[in-house]
């Protein structure tokens, strides 16, 4: 059974992460733009890439909403999949990145924390590390409209830059990831941004610009647009927030909110309403809940 | 390219697989095209009382509209779906970081003025006439 591990201090999962990031970003299998709903010219998409356009369809019914965690969960889980599978290895579990262990440092220890080593996700602000031009060609991204459209470029980060008003941000710090856990239930009407509850806490909307949100400011560049899967960083980022999300569930019992008969529930959000996916059928919240037997986080101390 | 692993989620990245639901997620991809509209609706009760507050956000970057959905949170933070997880103080300050996050579409410009609005024209308080707003839209 796989086993996720911190990326910083498990060497293997590392190298095998980077590995499997850039054969997924090579892997065609037939799949194209057009298919996908994407204007210009119809050209091969690959499954990397076809993570984008995922994410990017459900952005307003995945985030700030209920299902952010249990649908990033089931995008986190199919790509660890595919990972295994172009590895060839079947016990390769997803590594995360604890975010808030490096908020622990100084501003300046942040920007060069081990997991911005060149053999891991690289330190440019352009094309970093392993993510060449060439290995790694950003082809699909948000506009300023928040439309997905075709591009050719290099993957861009500008981290530690914040943006207007949230300028020269820090990375979360453990008392607030820590604080999270507290923090219950699971969710609550009006169920969006102005929840008060973990799964907001969690997302990062309350306090705003905290947690999950504020790594992706944190990291800026193509983590900022819906196309944030465009970085490796983002399933590393996601994987921490499952990890804090698994540590509340064993805290606090393994429950999730909206249930199908709560009252004045989002059509979409309860938790027997399936949640689609490109790569395989539906499931429910309910049903990715309890994953244990499936795999397991080498620690839930966040 | 086989599902493999155990457990409720299953991975297959055949073509054939993604044309189950492809127009599903084609319509939802459309969606996020969708422009303009509706407003920010926020809504609170209060001592018996029920609150509703419609904020709609008109907004031009040199003259021509930015129609992205701007919403308002109940903290009052502002945020779009182009940067979907960052919440602002201002209007402006989300705007300036669209310019920031967007070079493509944005080129760069003078510096003159940057610490305030940074070459944008806004249409409640623009630091160009309307003018000359059409003249830039004329020269494009």
């Amino acid at each position: 059974m796989p086993v996720r591990s911190n990326i910083v201090t498990n060497a293997a999962a590392k190298q095998k992460y980077v590995q499997a990031v850039l054969a997924l970003k090579q892997q065609f299998t037939g799949v194209t733009t057009a298919s996908l709903g994407i204007p210009g010219p119809s050209k091969p998409a690959s499954t990397w890439d076809r993570f984008v356009a995922w994410h990017s369809a459900v952005m307003g019914i995945a985030h700030s909403r209920p299902i952010f965690p249990p649908w990033h969960r089931l995008m986190l889980r199919t790509i660890e999949q595919l990972m295994q599978q172009v590895l060839g290895d079947n016990t390769f579990g997803l590594p995360y990145w604890d975010w808030a262990a490096d908020g622990q440092l100084s501003a300046a220890d942040q920007l060069t924390a081990p997991i911005w080593n060149n053999d891991c996700m690289g330190d440019g602000v352009s094309a970093p590390g392993p993510f060449t031009l060439a290995a790694f060609p950003v082809r699909l991204a948000s506009n300023a409209n928040g439309t997905l459209v075709q591009v050719n470029r290099a993957l861009r980060r500008n981290r530690g830059a914040g943006v207007q008003g949230i300028s020269r941000p820090n990375l979360p710090k453990k008392a607030s990831t820590a604080d999270a856990l507290n923090v219950v239930p699971f969710d609550d009407a009006p169920w969006d941004r102005n929840s008060t509850r973990f799964r907001n806490r969690v997302e990062g909307w309350n306090p705003p610009n905290d947690l999950h949100n504020l790594v992706h400011i944190w990291v800026g560049g193509d983590m900022l647009p819906a196309s944030s899967p465009n970085d490796p960083v983002f399933f590393l980022n996601h994987c921490n927030v499952d990890r804090i999300w698994e540590a509340w569930m064993v805290k606090n019992g393994r429950n999730y909110l909206p249930t199908a008969t709560t009252p004045g529930a989002p059509v979409g959000q309860r938790l027997t309403d399936p949640l689609a996916s490109p790569f395989g059928p539906s499931v429910t919240p309910a049903q990715v809940l309890d994953m244990t037997g499936v795999y397991s986080y080498e620690s839930l101390s966040v | 390219m086989t599902p493999t692993s155990p457990g409720p989620i299953t991975a297959d990245a055949s073509a054939a697989q993604a044309r189950k639901n492809a127009p599903y997620f084609k319509k939802l991809l459309a969606g996020m095209h969708m422009t303009g509209g509706m407003g920010s609706v926020r809504e609170a009760d209060y001592k018996g009382h029920h609150i509703t507050v419609t904020t709609m956000y008109r907004v031009k970057i040199d003259g021509k509209p930015f129609n992205a959905i701007l919403g308002v949170s109940n903290s009052g933070l502002v945020h779009y779906h182009g940067m979907p997880n960052a919440g602002f103080a201002s209007a402006i300050d989300l705007l300036k970081s669209v310019i920031d996050t967007f070079p493509d579409e944005f080129s760069a410009r003078s510096q003159t003025g940057s610490g305030a609005m940074g070459g944008m024209t806004m249409t409640k308080k623009g630091v160009r006439s309307k003018a000359a707003a059409k003249k830039t839209m004329r020269r494009k």
